[in-house]
This record gives structure tokens, sequence and C-alpha cells, in this order.
């Protein structure tokens, strides 16, 4: 696919022309924390900073949006389902990113029910990658077989180059056609990238896979659903769940965590259906209208969340909905470690002998 | 108990109420925080503590392969302590944790900071839990660090140890390289003005009294926002609302929030409804601002666990102001048997009955 | 490399019917009568008809399944269909007021409009209970998804074998579908019920007492017989001992289950049982099924 050079003067007047006609969404600096976030002009972009706080799930799946809108008015209720609108551009993705978009398309898009807002904005987002600026001692990709430079599932991907210009590749036919489009528009600072430009790139790519490399050697994937599928009553989750405050963060920071409430509001004759994040952390995600929960405490509930992430979720769709982010280990106001939990099951798996070698 | 605790002068700090203060006063300190010393004898401390049956469990810190980020420990037994941990990295402020032992039968020891001490005498002040059930091991502390902080300032190299001086602290580097930094470039932010890092109520206390840092700053960004117009006012808290991800961790960490059902967890009628939208973030941020001012100890935990970055201090603080202005009350959380002006009344308040 | 053998793909029991373009758009329906079924007024039921729709044809759903049922400005909620597909005028829900939506849905008369979304879920293996002999045991309003199969079975009683109906309720008032259990059922041929109450009153002349005992005293065979079993959780942990002490195999006894849930199409999340949503994989298992998932179901 096409490679080209862009300035980073040249990446500005693109975000700038892409502001017209697509809600355009970009790492941002708010209160010194990165985050995914609409921007406004294309000054807002922050693209050396550390992996955004805020994951790039909410272009496809935002915090809260409509379903349904009601007339309650009249005899007959109306009610029609409400379509996601418009043409949205996600910059700066890293490769965990993309990752859990795969995951999230799994979910919201395979099998029998499509669910169709996730699709429409799915369809209508072109989205531009990253090759991670920095790797963090968080960041534990490399477990999950995949690196700090690739780019696959991305439409284009940028690659900062040492001298402040950026790499740009086509990753496919949307990328391509989003890239001749620039071209007609004459973008300066756009041009066919030399081979110079494409060493220096694979360069980059190969600096921050080398930096990657550290983590494969911490944390490994080995064993760990096999370890998993023993130890569901094992006293280490009420131990872990001891300093776990049952808080939203490690699931609403996830990228690849998909749970939604759905709630109705209504004033006067209008109503509006609408779903919202929700999190297996909550109390509520499971309480009965009659007041029964199936999970009561916070051992079960943490316990959900490490097994959706680590098992329940391969055996239901064949790979981890973990894609080693880091974001949860980093945030975690209590230090609950995913990776110390994955290390444990894989030390259960080789005591219990039924692990698979490769 | 160790030999390296020695009786010593009571804290220094707020006069306590005449009825509270024999037993308030505590009878022994033990080595400072920095001392070659302070390590084993805080262990000492809480295994003579397990094993002469004072406490039947210690809630504190325990050393992890990570040595940014050692992780909260409940110990249980004499024999547990030997990982039990407090350096700089002692971020989290356990208090909170008291009230999973609401109905547990036995008495509770915990290793607590200046700020984590307040919380712990807020939750005594609001009978979450009866003081006599707690044993208060205090810290004078030298202020904590930041590990995010410490990575940035590490950039690329992985961080494998920090050594604190009382200036600087020297970085190591997992390459084995060395960097030094001053320490109040990677003090967390609340550390940078505290004013009160010496627990007011304490059992045991560790080292001699902290001055603590006296930046103005909170209070000045606060002044900034009286001056502003109430438009531009909405539009700064607007922007940090917007943000909110309603993960609650600022109020399941808050030693102010001990309601057994909040408010925003109720369903029916679901006074916080779930959609993201300006009136809502608004409601929650301000009714969980407005609920604990009073109560708040200014421990800014909140505002450290916000994975968002919300100036949470910044509310928090300037309803701490008001409160203080109106009232004067003491800070919660220094005093024992001191109930926040705004759950009780009294002739004299400022405001007629009428 | 660290991944699962078992499937790949996932495993909804996807019924032809289901839910078409807006998958969270819900069909109109209306409500055409309300039947008080307990004394206590605390279980309705509500006769329903989807406009412009022919259940059986444009509708088709299986016993044991369920749906989304919409009160429009108050939520949605998940319900399963206690009427038998063989009737194919209306639907039936049977609802006990328990929450916001059901209980509007408590206050609405006929006339009311509904919306519905179904059927959802996978339903009572009915093709291949076919030849057996059937042992209902219900508790409560855990009766109504097993009425959806009793009412099945009987309007195709040459298939199947004997049907025995162990049901119970806190009291005489409480007692569903009461028309059913006192004259429809013992009526149909080679069916027998046996009704009991924890606490009767002064008219009440039947059965006392709870319901695993009432089935350890009855001790039906497990020879030839599946056992089909709904009631709540306390009722449900008993039942299953008492099966097991008379011999029947996990594979002989089948539940329907009841989560929270909000989508109904295994995306929210929040129903799973270990790695099924009982959404889209349940809400019926038999035990055997259930023993080999992790979570919380009894
Ligand atoms: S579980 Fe944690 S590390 Fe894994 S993808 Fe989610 S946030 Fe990232
Ligand atoms: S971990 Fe919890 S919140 Fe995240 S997707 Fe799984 S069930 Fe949902
Ligand atoms: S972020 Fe940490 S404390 Fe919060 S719910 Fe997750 S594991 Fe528990
Ligand atoms: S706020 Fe004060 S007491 Fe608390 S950690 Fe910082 S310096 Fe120590
Ligand atoms: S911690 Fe921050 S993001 Fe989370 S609820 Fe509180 S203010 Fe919002
Ligand atoms: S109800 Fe949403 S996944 Fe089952």
């Amino acid at each position: 696919m096409a490679e080209k050079l862009v300035t980073s003067e040249g990446l500005f007047t693109m975000v700038e022309k892409l502001l017209g006609r697509a809600q355009v969404t970009a790492p941002r600096e708010e209160n010194g924390i990165a985050v995914f976030g609409p921007v406004n002009s294309a000054g807002q972009v922050e693209l050396d900073g550390p992996l955004p706080v805020i994951p790039e799930k909410s272009v496809v799946f935002p915090q809260s949006e409509t379903l349904l809108r009601m007339d309650l008015g009249g005899e007959v209720p109306k009610v029609e389902a409400v379509e996601p609108e418009g043409e949205q551009v996600i910059l700066g993705v890293r490769p965990c990113g993309l990752q859990a978009f795969a995951r999230l398309d799994r979910v919201f898009l395979e099998g029998a029910f499509v669910d169709p807002q996730y699709r429409r904005r799915r369809d209508h987002t072109l989205i531009i990658a990253l090759t991670c600026p920095t790797v963090k001692r968080s960041c534990f990709c490399r477990a999950f077989g995949y690196g700090p430079s690739d780019g696959s599932g991305a439409d284009l991907q940028l690659t900062r180059l040492p001298g402040g210009s950026f790499h740009l590749e086509t990753l496919t036919e949307r990328g391509g056609e989003f890239v001749a489009e620039m071209e007609k528009e004459g973008i300066a600072g756009l041009t066919d990238a030399g081979a110079e430009a494409g060493s220096a790139a694979r360069a980059e790519k190969a600096r921050v896979e080398r930096l990657a490399e550290r983590s494969a050697a911490a944390v490994s994937t080995e064993g760990v659903v096999e370890g998993l599928d023993g130890m569901y009553d094992d006293p280490y989750w009420a131990q872990l769940a001891e300093r776990c405050i049952s808080c939203g963060i490690c699931t609403y920071l996830c990228p690849t965590c998909h749970c939604f409430d759905i709630c109705e509001k209504a004033r006067g004759p209008e109503a509006e259906r609408y779903r919202c994040w929700d999190t297996c952390l909550f109390s509520n995600y499971t309480l009965m209208a009659g007041g029964a929960n199936p999970r009561p405490t916070v051992r079960e509930r943490l316990r959900n969340r490490l097994y959706h992430k680590l098992n329940f979720f391969n055996h239901r769709y064949g790979e981890f909905l973990c894609v080693g982010c880091g974001r949860c280990v980093e945030h975690c106001p209590t230090n609950i470690d995913i990776r110390k939990v994955m290390a444990k099951a894989a030390a259960r798996s080789r005591a219990q002998g039924v692990s698979v070698n490769g | 108990m160790s030999e390296a605790i020695k009786t010593a002068a009571p804290v220094e700090g707020e006069p306590m109420p005449a009825e509270l203060k024999t037993a308030e006063i505590p009878t022994r300190r033990g080595p400072a925080p920095g001392d070659p010393e302070f390590l084993g004898a805080l262990r000492d401390c809480c295994r003579s503590l397990l094993a002469e049956g004072h406490v039947q469990r210690i809630i504190a810190y325990r050393e992890t392969p990570d040595s940014l980020r050692p992780e909260v420990a409940f110990f249980a037994s004499p024999e547990e302590t030997g990982d039990l941990v407090w350096d700089l990295f002692c971020n989290t402020n356990i208090c909170k944790y008291l009230l999973d032992y609401r109905t547990f039968e036995g008495r509770i020891g915990v290793v607590v900071k200046g700020c984590d001490a307040r919380g712990v005498v807020q939750l005594i002040n609001d009978m979450q839990i009866p003081r006599d059930k707690v044993e208060i091991i205090g810290i004078c502390c030298p202020g904590q660090i930041d590990p995010a902080k410490v990575e940035s300032a590490a950039g690329e190299a992985w961080v494998s140890r920090v050594v604190a001086g009382p200036d600087s602290v020297e970085i190591v580097t997992e390459e084995g390289t060395e960097m030094r930094v001053p320490l109040e470039s990677v003090l967390t932010d609340r550390c940078l003005s505290c004013r009160k890092p010496n627990p007011p109520v304490a059992d045991v206390v560790f080292g001699e009294d902290q001055k603590g840092r006296i930046s103005d700053e909170v209070f000045e960004q606060i002044a900034e926002l009286e001056r502003m117009s109430s438009a531009e006012r909405d539009a700064f808290w607007n922007r940090h609302f917007e943000r909110c991800i309603r993960c609650f961790a600022c109020r399941n960490v808050c030693p102010a929030c001990s309601c057994t059902k909040c408010v925003f967890d109720q369903q029916e009628p679901d006074w916080l409804a779930g959609e993201r939208n300006q009136a809502n973030q608004h409601f929650f941020q301000i009714t969980r601002a407005v609920h604990v001012s009073g109560r708040c100890t200014g421990c800014e935990e909140c505002d450290r666990v916000c994975p968002v970055g919300i100036p949470l201090r910044l509310m928090n603080k300037k309803l701490w102001k008001d409160v203080k202005d109106l009232f004067d009350s003491p800070l919660p959380g220094t005093k024992l048997g001191v109930r926040s002006p705004l759950v009780m009344w009294d002739p004299k308040d400022a405001d007629s009955f009428e | 490399m660290g991944r699962s053998e078992a499937a790949a793909r996932p495993e909804a029991a996807v019924s032809d019917a289901g839910p078409a373009a807006g998958l969270y758009l819900p069909s109109p329906a209306t409500i055409q009568e309300v039947r008080l079924e307990t004394g206590a007024a605390d279980v309705r039921t509500f006769k329903v008809t989807l406009d412009g729709q022919e259940i059986g044809k444009d509708f088709i759903y299986r016993p044991g399944q369920c749906a989304m049922v919409s009160v429009f400005g108050v939520g949605e909620v998940m319900l399963s269909l206690s009427s038998s597909p063989t009737w194919t005028t209306h639907l039936e829900f049977s609802v006990k007021n328990a929450g916001k939506v059901t209980s509007t849905m408590h206050g609405l008369a006929p006339g009311a409009r509904l919306g519905v979304r179904g059927p959802l879920g996978n339903w009572f293996p009915y093709e291949s209970l076919q030849g057996k002999d059937l042992l209902f045991v219900g508790g409560g309003i855990g009766l109504a998804p097993l009425r959806s199969l009793i009412n099945y079975v009987i309007d195709n009683r040459d298939r199947y074998g004997k049907v025995e109906i162990i049901y119970g309720a806190r009291s005489p008032q409480d007692l569903c579908f009461k028309s059913e259990i006192f004259e429809t059922w013992p009526k149909a041929p080679d069916t027998e019920v046996f009704v009991t109450v924890d606490r009767g009153d002064a008219d009440w002349k039947g059965k006392e007492g709870f319901v695993p005992a009432y089935l350890e005293e009855l001790a039906p065979s497990p020879v030839g017989k599946v056992a089909v079993i709904c009631g709540p959780p306390i009722m449900i942990k008993f039942v299953l001992q008492g099966l097991e002490k008379l011999g029947y195999s996990d594979e002989q006894v089948i539940t329907t289950l009841e989560m929270r849930m909000k989508c109904g199409v295994g995306k929210c999340g929040r129903c799973n049982i270990g790695h099924k949503y009982v959404c889209v994989d349940g809400p019926v298992f038999n035990l055997a099924q259930l023993r080999a998932l992790k979570g919380e179901f009894v």
C-alpha cells in the first residue's frame, strides 16, 4: 500500500480540513491528563503524549447514546429507532486500540444480532492509527501477540519520524481514498515517501518493538485460561477483593469493556430510551427488581471482571478480552494488577500440569 | 512493644477537647521514616500488637515487585507482618477500609499518614466506627511520591527503585542508570500543599512532627475562580465535568462518604440518571461536593484517584473555606468528638430559624 | 497459545423470528385483557396482541422463550411468555409487581399500548421431550414459564407421556393460574396436579408444606422422565437436592433462569453465568450444563 511523508504542518492542515466534514476524535490534553476526545481545532491534537486515559471505544460506543425516540402524546405511541449520524475520524489510535476495536466488533457485530448503533458508527469512522511513540511499563501488548507498531485494523497509520515528520501508510481502500482526497486538495507538506522515509519508519517501528520486548519477558498468556479454569473457588479472589473499592475505573477505562445499561427518560409526552456505560463492578449491575443479587459482594464482581477478560471471553470467542493496554494497571487506585492475576493463573496451570507447550 | 518505641511528648497540633485529651495523647514514639531502624520498628510494633492480642487485624501496605506501587494489605497474624512496608509510595488512603470492619469482632490497627489519620478520626466522629475499636499507628509524613511523576521523569527507561533523600530523590532504572531529581518535582500534588502531615490523634507515632509544605497554590486557584464571572466559572467546570466517567472512585475512597446506600446508587427513583449530559454531570459533582463539605478532611484522595484529572480538590477546598469562614470550625478529622457544623444546629447560627 | 479449545463462535440459540432491523425497536402491542392471578394482587396476567402481526406467523415462538416488554416512557423488562405457542390469538405475560416497569404495567388497563421485542432466548427442548414422562415442579410465579410448556404438552397430548405437576405457593392467595391448576390440567388425560401451600387459611383443604418436602413425599420415579423446574432460588436449591436423592441425573433436570437483563441480545453483558449469556444461551439449561459453568446460579 502507498507510503507518504507528511510534515507536522501538513498533518495540521489535514486535520483542519477534516474538521469541516467529520467529527474528529484525537488524543488531547486536559488538566495534565491525556484523553481521547472530540477536538475542534487541529491545535488540540497531542500525538506525542502518553496513551490517553479515556479509551478509543467512545467513538463507536459512546458513554451514552440514544436508541429510541418516543412521542407518547397521541393515542398510539410513536416510537422510532435513532440512527447515529455523520462521519467520524479517530486519529492517533494505538495498536492496542485497534485490537480493542476488533474485540468490540465481535461482541456487537457477530452472530445473529447486529447492534445497529455500533454498526453505523463503525462503518462511518475512519481510523488513523499511530505507532506508539513511547512504551510504558504498564504496556503488555506483546503478551497478546502484537506490538506497538502493528497497524492492523486501521485505515491509515502514522509513524513519527525522528525529524518530526510523519510517515503515513495507507492500509485500506478507504485510507487510500482519504489520501487521494487530501492530495487533490493540495496539502502542502504531503508527499510520496522516499526510500529514506520508509526505512526511517521501519527503524522507528523496530525501536518501539524493542521497547515493548521488555514487557514480553514479564507477562505471558501461556496457561492463563487453563489455570483460571480451575481457580474459580480459590480464596485468592476474596483476597484481591479485600482491597478493591469496586469502582468503575478498570472497566470504564478498558478499551474492550462493552457493558451498558438501558434507561428511559421522559419529559411530558416526549421520551427517549438510551444506553450508557455500565460495569460489572457496580453492585446494581446484577441487582434484580425483587432485591436479590447473584453477585452480592466485591469478590464475585471483581472475579467476574477478571474471568471475563482472561477466561470467559476465550471460551466464547476464542481470544482474550484484554489487549494489554495497561490502563487498569496504571489507574487502579489500589494497585490491582491484571498481570499478576495472569501470572497467578499461569502458575496454577503449571502446577496442574495442564499447560500445553506452545 | 519494640525497644525502638520510646515514650515521648504528645503530638503538637490543635488542642483537644479536655475529656478526650488524656486518652488521645500517644505515649509511644518510634523512629522516623528515613531512619534505618524505622521499618523494623514499625513491623515490630504491628507484630506485637497482633501477637499480644491488642488488635486482630492490621491494615497497612505490603511490598510488591513494583516498588512504586505497594499494595494495601490486611494482616491477620504476627507471622504475616514480615513484608509489611511503609515508604514514600504508600499513597492509598486506607481509612475507608475500616467500614468493611463495622461488624468485625475485634480491634483493627491502621497505619496512617496525617491525611489518612484525619479520615479515621472523621469516621469516628461520624459514628461509623468506635474509637476504641481502632488502634491508630500514626506516621509523621515526609510527603509521598507520585509514581507517575517518577515514571515520566525517567522517560523511556523503566524505574527499578527510588531512593529518597530529604530534598531530592535518586531514580535508579532497570538498566542501572541513576538520576537525581528534586523531591518536590515528584511529590504528589496533595503533598505539595499539605499543612497537616502529622496524625492529629494516634496511639503510637513514628517520627517527629513534620512541618508540611505550605503552598498556597490551591487557595490562589480558588481565589481566581471566585473572581470569575459566573459564566466563566460555568465554562471552567463544564470543561472538567464533561470528562467525568462516573467511575465513583472519588466517592468510594472518601472518608466522608459513609452512607450505606448512596443517593447515586439508588435506582428507584434514580436521582442520578445514567445519561452523560451536562445537567447530570453537574448534579453528580455538586451533590457530592456539598454532601461531603464540612466533613471533607482535605486528604485529597478523591483528587488522587480521579483517572481523568478533575480538580476535585478545588471544589472541596472552596467549600471547606466557606464552612470555616462561616462557622469557625476546625479542619474535619483533626479533633475527636467534633461534629460538622453542617450536620447540627446551634441557636447562635448565622441563619435564623424563622 | 493460551486459547481455549472450546467453540470459537458464540453458540447463540437464535429463533428464526428474532428481532428485525431495529435491534432495540419493540413491535407495537396492545393489552387485551388483564387478569388478577393472586389475592395479594402482586401477579397479573396480561393478554397481549401484536399490532398488525399474527402470532404463529409473524411472531413465532417456542415454550420457554422470553420477550422484552416495554412500557413506553418507563422502561423495558424481560418477561417469559406464559402462553403456549399453540394459542395463536394472543400472547400472555404473567407479571409480578417488583420494579418500576412492572408496577406501571400493573396499573394498565385493556387497550393500553406496550412494546414487545422478541421472542428472545432458547426454549424448553419440547421436541426431544416427546415420548417422555414429564415432571413439572414450580413455586410461586415460577409456574409462568412452565405453564407455556404444560399447555403446549396438553395441546399435543398424544406426543408426550405422563405429566405430573407439583406446584406450591406461600398461601392459597398466592397461587397463580388457579383455573388451570384446579380445573383444566387435572382434567387433561394422564395428567396429575399436586398443589401445596406453605401455610393454608380457614378455607384451605389442600396440602400444606413446602414444595421440596412434597416432592420427597410423592417421590416420582426418574425412569423415562424429565423434570422441569422453576421457582425462587431457595426452592430450586432444595428441589435439586431432592431430585438427586430420587435418582434423577443432571441431564434429566431442566430449569429456566432469571437474571437482570437489559439488552436481551448478548451485548450489554450483565446476564452472564460464566461464559454463557442467559438472554441468548438460556434461559433454559439442564443441570449438567449449569454445573459446567462458572457462576452464581442458585
Ligand atoms: S483489562 Fe486492563 S490492560 Fe487489559 S485491555 Fe482492559 S484496561 Fe487494558
Ligand atoms: S469486565 Fe465487566 S464491565 Fe467489562 S465487559 Fe466484562 S462484564 Fe462488562
Ligand atoms: S480499578 Fe481497582 S479498585 Fe477500582 S474496581 Fe478496578 S480493581 Fe477494583
Ligand atoms: S497529604 Fe500530607 S499527610 Fe498525606 S501523604 Fe501528603 S504529606 Fe503525607
Ligand atoms: S473519580 Fe473522577 S471520573 Fe470518577 S466519578 Fe469521580 S470525578 Fe468522575
Ligand atoms: S441481557 Fe444484555 S447480555 Fe444478556
